[in-house]
């Protein structure tokens, strides 16, 4: 660690809450840029995007705002000085996000004349025979079942969510510019802090809160930078658009978002212990944070996400105004159904229907019973192994609910009310999560691997 | 009578004293509700109220009291948290909800002596 002791702060600027969800606003960025951080950093991904991206290698987001949000941070970065470091790329974070990321990042650097730049990359895909190799040691995070052979068989795509140390490998081959696949969301704030010797739980912490960008102020206005500074025994956050303000209860209100325990936040190798933190305010924009501690684990463990396809999706949408006709949704959709398992066979395909002004938002945990509004919109899902038999499907559920049968009376000439006469496909296949556990590892290199190299 | 809802004047429904009351999935397979109080007065009546169990929760949605994970009470923020399996993991076939952004609203209605 070249500058090892040296610096005793470091300043984190977050550029976007997710990087090419949508740009970014460029005034509060170049703000931040001019209080010379030294690192301008974003995450780009997020499990919540659902398993369908990471399954099925689509783009989750427009590669003209992923370029132009990667391109005006590197010339800001480039403007004071400052490394570049972003994570989870293109959304779930697999190798071909990473590769393109340095496409885009090389273009802009031959185009605005930044070079030479040391880019580092970090790919975190894992493959079939690492996951089988890795049984052992493994363990359910989120997933109740465990994961095993089969679950491995049923897995289109998976990757490792890394820890800091492959960052700060990169940081000790000088990068520039750090981009990375799938990583917790709060090490690639923490690395450079870390990198520079200051306290590791201070650094996650600041990862955690700034991570999300302007969530963690208020108001919340959207693609707003957000800067965190580590220095002695603790940490500030400050929004940098002048309307938003960090306030204690702001960053305290942060600290709970997207997980299951305030007070703790496991990572691969340990955990920030953040019971005892203190949140106080330094001006009114401004919070200062002390008091969270790093508590190193007996195993270095890292979170494992897989996806697996369930099959071709179909999708219909009907609706009913009818009084008579809403009243009788679960009988018209049980006519449905039967009809479907005459012509396809009865197993092999899935078929859900959400009624919309009924329960489509809850399913079962709905316990408004069967209240609806005037009038309801059903949104059928067709799920089989093939295009074909997910067609078949949703054409029998598209006339199906044109010749609705309900209470006795037929639909003379429409029943259902269609958008259009037409199945519509959606370009999600289905997945599923299939893996959500933890891996043991026994160093944090072996999920994942750093390749370094000179952009002219 | 919903199991959550009710008209006995004493009560305060949930909504009525939070300051914030909101749903999101905490991982794939988790929903997180995070219920913040505007003052540390409303934060404590509604914790040393004892409404909000599991059993409570649970029966808000309907299921079992074994999906409803924890509570826990976060004072430095003035809120209570509350985690819960998901009906199914985010994303799955028939999800309708892909954030779990809007699981919260059953208990808004939630009863608080």
């Amino acid at each position: 660690m070249t500058e090892g002791h040296a610096a005793k702060r470091s300043a984190v600027l977050c550029a976007s809450g997710s990087l090419g969800l949508t740009p970014f606003h460029p005034e509060s960025f170049w703000a931040g840029v001019a209080r010379r951080p030294d690192v301008v950093a974003a995450d780009a991904g997020s499990g919540d995007i659902g398993p369908f991206y990471l399954g099925s290698g689509h783009w989750y987001n427009l590669r003209e705002w992923e370029d132009q949000d990667l391109s005006t941070m590197l010339k800001g970065a480039r403007s004071c000085g400052a490394r570049m470091i972003v994570g989870s790329a293109g959304g779930a974070g697999l190798d071909q996000a990473v590769d393109l990321y340095f496409e885009l990042v090389k273009a802009a650097i031959r185009r605005e004349n930044l070079g030479p730049l040391r880019v580092a990359r970090i790919y975190s895909e894992v493959t079939k025979d690492w996951l089988r190799d890795h049984l052992k040691g493994s363990a359910p995070l989120g997933a109740p079942w465990p994961l095993t052979e089969e679950i491995i068989d049923e897995t289109s795509s998976a990757v490792a969510m890394i820890g800091v140390e492959p960052y700060l490998r990169a940081l000790d081959e000088g990068a520039d510019v750090i981009l990375a696949g799938r990583s917790c969301d709060d090490v690639l704030f923490a690395a450079h802090p870390i990198w520079v010797g200051l306290d590791r739980g201070l650094a996650l912490h600041m990862g955690k809160c700034i991570e999300c960008g302007p969530l963690v102020a208020t108001p919340p206005l959207q693609r707003e930078a957000v800067i965190g500074v580590v220095e002695g025994d603790g940490f500030t956050v400050e929004p940098l658009h002048p309307a938003m303000r960090c306030t204690p209860a702001s960053v305290t209100g942060h600290t709970l978002y997207e997980r299951l325990d305030p007070y703790h936040q496991a990572g691969p190798g340990g955990e920030v212990d953040m019971t005892h933190v203190a949140y106080e305010a330094v001006s009114d924009r401004v919070v200062r944070v002390t008091g969270s501690r790093w508590v190193e684990a007996r195993d270095y463990r890292v979170k494992i996400e897989g996806s697996g396809r369930v099959g071709a999706r179909k999708v219909v949408i009907f609706g009913f105004r009818d009084p008579v006709a809403i009243e009788h949704i679960d009988e018209i959709v049980a006519d449905i159904r039967r009809e479907v398992q005459r012509v396809v066979g009865v197993d092999g395909w899935q078929l859900h229907f959400s009624v919309y002004g009924r329960n489509a938002i809850m399913g079962s945990r709905d316990l408004m019973g069967t209240d609806t509004g005037h009038e309801i919109a059903v949104l059928a899902q067709a799920i089989a192994p093939d295009t074909a038999t997910a067609t078949r499907i949703a054409k029998l559920v598209k006339y199906g609910s044109l010749r609705a049968q309900y209470g006795g009376k037929f639909g003379k000439g429409g029943g259902a009310a269609l958008p259009g006469d037409e199945v519509l496909t959606p370009d999600q296949e289905a997945y599923r999560w299939t893996i959500d556990h933890l891996a043991t590892i026994s160093n944090p290199f072996e999920c994942c691997r750093v390749e370094v190299e000179t952009v002219n | 009578m919903l199991p959550c809802g009710g008209r006995d004047s004493q009560l305060s429904k949930l909504s009525e004293l939070a300051g914030g009351l909101s749903s999101k999935n905490a991982g794939n397979f988790h929903l997180t509700f995070d219920i913040v109080f505007d003052s540390t007065k409303t934060y404590r009546r509604v914790l040393d109220s004892g409404a909000l169990t599991p059993e409570a929760v649970a029966a808000c949605y309907g299921v079992d009291v074994s999906d409803v994970i924890s509570i826990i009470a976060f004072e430095p923020g003035n809120a209570i948290k509350i985690n819960m399996r998901r009906r199914l993991a985010s994303g799955d076939p028939g999800e309708t909800d892909v954030f779990g952004a809007q699981q919260y609203a059953p208990l808004l209605e939630l009863e608080i002596p």
